[in-house]
């Protein structure tokens, strides 16, 4: 310490030059609301999704409900749609090819000999009443436009716009896209007052999430700094020193923002918890450095005498303090997902960057410090008020702990008992859609979407193989068309469409659309050909029998196809027909449905398909379920990281197993808690609430180190657990508390959050501040009561 | 100072105007060369996606000048599940052409009507409008430069669409400035601006006096695929007779 006193100046203008160095690199901060942050990508599940997106297509769309209280076959309706269609169309972020709504559609029909296909909306402006009708005429007629394109009802129809596959969420490209379609929907809104629109699909999603991160950095960053500084004015009284530890944060959260620029790795929904975090955590440490070092200048020490003895007592349960919240942050570098082990890594970096601030920095200003008279009474005053508040509540408090020890106990283990129940009984899910608030725009509009126009939910059913043409075969087809019809019967699927539909509906086209041909060709189908030739210039046809295979009838249809302008088998079959993908559509976006839906769709498959060559892979929707038992099993993984690495920390610092243990369990019991909140109040296992329990733990630990230390040094001096255990709680307990206090209203900050996950993650930490200062508090002493482990000196 | 900027206007324009004719004059030179009345050749068209799968069609095709344009007939052959498909397009000046598809598994002939001028011609990167003959009135011409292109000296022009129906908002030909054959187009988009397919004529033959090109490269910008078109076994005005592009021959 000696080192920093005599460089203190060099000490200051390094801090705060490094700090504007690394403040330059903040504007280069992206942000990302993509999947791809949250799953493992070293899975075959992620390797499949990406070479699947790669086939199909993109996955994620900007999807729009169109919903009128009549019929969609209307003008203003049509009009809307043609309008908000041709706005995607000439959007430079739009495949333009990859626009769909009734005003795009292709219709595919046969007329006396001669297939047409041609738009289902001419001219959307010039729509006369018959042509109404004709286009509800042709819709009805078109299974693959009735029931999908339009719902049952006529009321409710969909426009889904693609954006360009090279423009990946990070861009400003894509949130741009994002606020012109709402601004869009905004202006045909006044225009078309009978006509509602509801924006929703994934890109929105991540759009949306991406813009409400930079809200809530903006505006919850401000307002955690305002409720930290009443809190330090608070407990120090004084504006002068109450600003060092805010400097000290500001400094942490500048670094761990600038490093995550620098290493371009984008900020994603978890991590927008980091600044608050920051802030409420890592104040503390200046906080009791302050306070012990106002202590030592009350009894009439020079600053820097004073810096120098304060250190010499803080230096060890500050960087303790510091490594044992880090570790929990650190934990969760074991997490599948990217985003959740760079909140955790950069969170750990972050608070050891407070951490070396708090040793150097606070220590070399507050070497300057003046004390002034007046001040040095009435902190005096104070502290005699606060003492006897103080030593009143914790005199209570042990009295608790010695009498009704073995009730401590008892309740404990309900609590643990409660805590495996609630641990089998809590909802593991992963709804992009949940992340939102229930009056939120976009959960409003997805809602819409799920309950009139299927949902935007989509699972992949791959039929995969390496076969070049395996799919044209009938057997497969026929296949695939028997797994639909029972999919499109279970529980929330609105409907499911493949390569099927096309060749069943060219078929039927091509065949004067005789209702007999709406179907798949058979292995083998005896044919009519026509022979044209001509007698005096008369134009004369004739027919011969004969037997040719399905599949060149079904090569046959699709060549048809593609000749007569067809183009949209791109998202259902690849280029060497060696694969296909079976698309259903979901109308409930929580993983939880899905897995229902999974195992029904495994039984089925697994009882009635024998085919040869061909695997049958899920992918897309389903990629958001593996994730949801990724991050169960992360969450394991990371608690038990903390754990051990915690336990082993406390061990050599305590050089006794048991110790360590005592130390280590209350917390870890209190952390546990979180579960019953959870399952009481309903609040799912996922991205964002998966990280609660390491983090807890990293900062709870705190409380019963303090305790512990408090409890050594008093039975080291009387020898007798009970005078030990009543002078420890006195002496640790206000600190404890007001330190819980502070963080806990830190992270309360969260729950003003635009997003749900981080509203829980708020109110769930605060809790876990709450209980785990109590456990430490009563269990932890009620533990040493009982248990009373040796004392080493 | 009026008189100046007068003056330098005056020479900018003359620029302008200049460049005009001069990609005219390429362009004019380029459109009058000697094309063949009929053909006959078996292409073979490579057609590689954005993920490397590739797809082979090979077919014979046979055209036709007539007073309406020019007419064609195609026989596939490759792939075996569409051997024997047979696509006859009836050209039709005052109207659109009109194309007519045999399917030997269905043992029919439909028409098919509605494919516009931006669609993929046979699922390859090149679109209807691209295999369509154009006139010299079709554009207008700027000349930008001279570049060398695959060792050859040649004269870069830009060519605008007179006609509002067309896929490209301008497309930039390559003419050597030898033989005056286009060796290379880059394509624009018209909505976006962006180039969306460069066109290569890599390898060209001559016969009775026609530059005929033998391989043709499509790279599509926009759809990151390509398409190499060869044509093997040309022959030209071999006097193919109009019953070729019939019905009858079309169920034969």
């Amino acid at each position: 310490m000696y080192f920093v006193i005599k460089h203190r100046i060099i000490i200051i203008i390094t801090g705060i030059l490094l700090a504007v160095f690394f403040g330059l690199f903040l504007h280069k901060l992206k942000k990302s609301a993509g999947i791809d942050s949250l799953i493992d990508r070293s899975t075959e599940h992620y390797r499949y999704y990406k070479e699947t997106e790669k086939t199909f297509g993109k996955m994620e769309t900007i999807t729009i409900g169109i919903s009128s209280e009549k019929t969609v076959f209307d003008k203003e309706v049509l009009k809307a749609i043609g309008e908000l269609s041709d706005f995607f169309k000439n959007r430079e972020e739009i495949e333009e090819n990859d626009v769909l709504s009734l005003t795009t559609v292709d219709n595919m029909i046969g007329r006396d000999k001669e297939l047409i296909v041609e738009p289902l909306v001419e001219n959307y402006n010039d729509l006369s009443n018959e042509d109404l009708i004709n286009i509800k005429k042709q819709v009805n007629e078109n299974p693959l436009l009735n029931n999908r394109l339009v719902s049952k009802d006529e009321k409710s129809t969909l426009i889904i716009a693609g954006i360009i596959t090279t423009i990946t969420v990070v861009e400003e490209k894509f949130s741009k896209i994002i606020n012109a379609t709402y601004d869009k929907v905004d202006e045909l809104k006044k225009t078309y007052q009978n006509v509602n629109f509801y924006v929703s699909g994934y890109s929105t999603s991540e759009g949306r999430i991406t813009k409400f991160m930079t809200k809530d950095l903006i505006r919850l960053t401000p307002i955690a700094l305002l409720v930290v500084m009443l809190i330090l004015l608070f407990v120090l009284k004084e504006l002068r020193t109450m600003i060092l530890p805010i400097i000290v944060t500001v400094f942490s959260i500048i670094w761990t923002l600038s490093l995550k620029a620098l290493l371009n790795t984008p900020l994603t929904i978890s991590e927008i918890v980091i600044p608050v975090m920051l802030i409420s955590i890592c104040c503390a440490y200046g906080i009791h450095i302050i306070h012990e070092f106002f202590l030592y200048l009350q009894k009439n020490n020079e600053p820097k005498e004073a810096i120098l003895k304060t250190m010499k007592i803080l230096t060890i349960p500050t960087v303790l303090s510091a490594l044992t919240t880090a570790i929990g942050f650190l934990s969760l570098i074991s997490a599948p997902g990217i985003s959740i082990r760079n909140m955790g890594l950069f969170l750990g970096f972050g608070v050891i960057v407070a951490m070396f601030y708090s040793l150097f920095f606070i220590p070399a200003i507050l070497s300057f410090y003046k004390l002034k008279k007046t001040k040095k009474e009435h902190f005096e005053k104070i502290k005699n008020i606060k003492n006897k508040f103080k030593s009143n509540f914790f005199d209570f408090l042990s009295f608790i702990v010695i009498k009704y020890k073995y009730l401590i106990m008892i309740i404990t283990f309900v609590l643990i008992v409660l805590v495996v129940i609630s641990f089998f009984n809590i909802k593991y899910d992963t709804d992009p859609v949940s992340y939102f608030h229930k009056n939120d725009d976009f959960r409003l509009g997805t809602e819409h979407i799920n309950k009139t126009m299927g949902g935007i939910s989509d699972l992949y059913v791959v039929f995969d193989s390496e076969e070049e043409n395996i799919i044209k075969d009938p057997k497969i087809l026929k296949t695939m068309w028997e797994l639909q019809k029972y999919t499109e019967k279970l529980d929330n699927v609105s409907f499911t469409f493949s390569i099927t539909d096309y060749v069943r509906h060219i078929n039927y086209v091509i065949n004067d659309q005789n209702e007999i041909f709406r179907k798949i060709p058979d292995i083998k189908e005896t044919i009519d050909v026509e022979k044209y030739s001509y007698i005096n210039g008369k134009e004369i046809i004739k027919y011969e029998k004969k037997e040719v295979s399905g599949k060149e009838q079904v090569a046959n249809l699709l060549l048809l196809y593609e000749l007569g302008g067809g183009d949209v088998l791109t998202s259902i079959v690849n280029q060497n027909y060696s694969k296909a993908c079976i698309h259903v559509i979901i109308r409930d976006t929580s993983t939880n449905a899905l897995r229902i839906l999974i195992k029904q769709l495994d039984q089925y498959i697994d009882k009635n398909i024998k085919l040869d060559n061909i695997n049958i892979r899920y992918t897309n929707h389903y990629i958001r379920m593996i994730m949801t038992d990724n991050i169960v099993k992360s969450q394991i993984n990371s608690l038990l990281t903390t754990l051990i690495a915690i336990s082993i920390l406390l061990i050599i610092i305590y050089r006794s197993f048991m110790y360590g243990l005592i130390t280590l369990l209350p917390t870890f019991i209190a952390i546990m808690c979180n579960f019953i909140a959870m399952w009481i109040f309903n609040v799912p296992l996922d991205v964002g609430t998966s990280v609660i329990a390491s983090i807890g733990i990293g900062v709870g630990i705190d409380y019963a180190v303090h305790l512990r230390q408090r409890f050594k040094l008093n039975y080291l001096k009387y020898e007798n657990y009970k005078i030990a255990v009543k002078n420890a709680i006195n002496e640790s307990g206000p600190g404890i508390l007001s330190n819980a206090f502070a963080v806990g209203v830190g992270f309360l900050i969260l729950t003003f959050s635009s997003f749900r996950i981080i509203f829980d993650i708020g109110w769930i930490i605060t809790l876990s501040m709450f209980t785990t200062s109590f456990s430490a508090l009563l269990v932890l002493p009620s533990f040493i009561l009982i248990v009373k482990p040796k004392i080493k000196k | 100072m009026k008189k100046t900027i007068l003056l330098l206007t005056l020479m900018l324009f003359d620029v302008i105007i200049f460049a005009d004719q001069k990609g005219e004059e390429i362009a004019k030179k380029c459109f009058d060369l000697l094309s063949s009345k009929d053909s006959y050749s078996v292409s073979t068209m490579l057609i590689i996606d954005k993920n490397q799968n590739k797809k082979v069609r090979k077919m014979e095709v046979f055209t036709k000048d007539s007073a309406e344009g020019t007419n064609s007939f195609i026989r596939f052959i490759e792939p075996a599940d569409v051997k024997d498909t047979k696509f006859l397009t009836t050209a039709h000046k005052k109207s659109d052409d009109e194309q007519r598809l045999f399917l030997p598994a269905l043992g029919k002939v439909r028409r098919i009507s509605g494919s516009t001028k931006e669609e993929k011609f046979m699922g390859s990167d090149l679109s209807y409008y691209d295999m369509e003959d154009h006139e010299y009135e079709d554009f207008t011409y700027k000349y930008i430069k001279d570049e060398t292109f695959n060792n050859m000296d040649c004269s870069v022009i830009e060519m605008y669409p007179v006609n509002t129906d067309t896929p490209y908002s301008k497309q930039t030909a390559w003419i050597n400035k030898t033989d005056n054959f286009m060796y290379k187009v880059e394509c624009y988009d018209k909505k976006s601006s962006n180039k969306i397919k460069t066109i290569i004529f890599t390898e060209i033959k001559k016969l009775s006096g026609v530059l005929i090109p033998t391989i043709i490269d499509v790279n599509n910008h926009k759809d990151l695929s390509r398409t190499v078109l060869k044509r093997d076994n040309i022959k030209i005005n071999t006097g193919i007779k109009d019953d070729v592009f019939s019905l009858q021959n079309l169920t034969r």
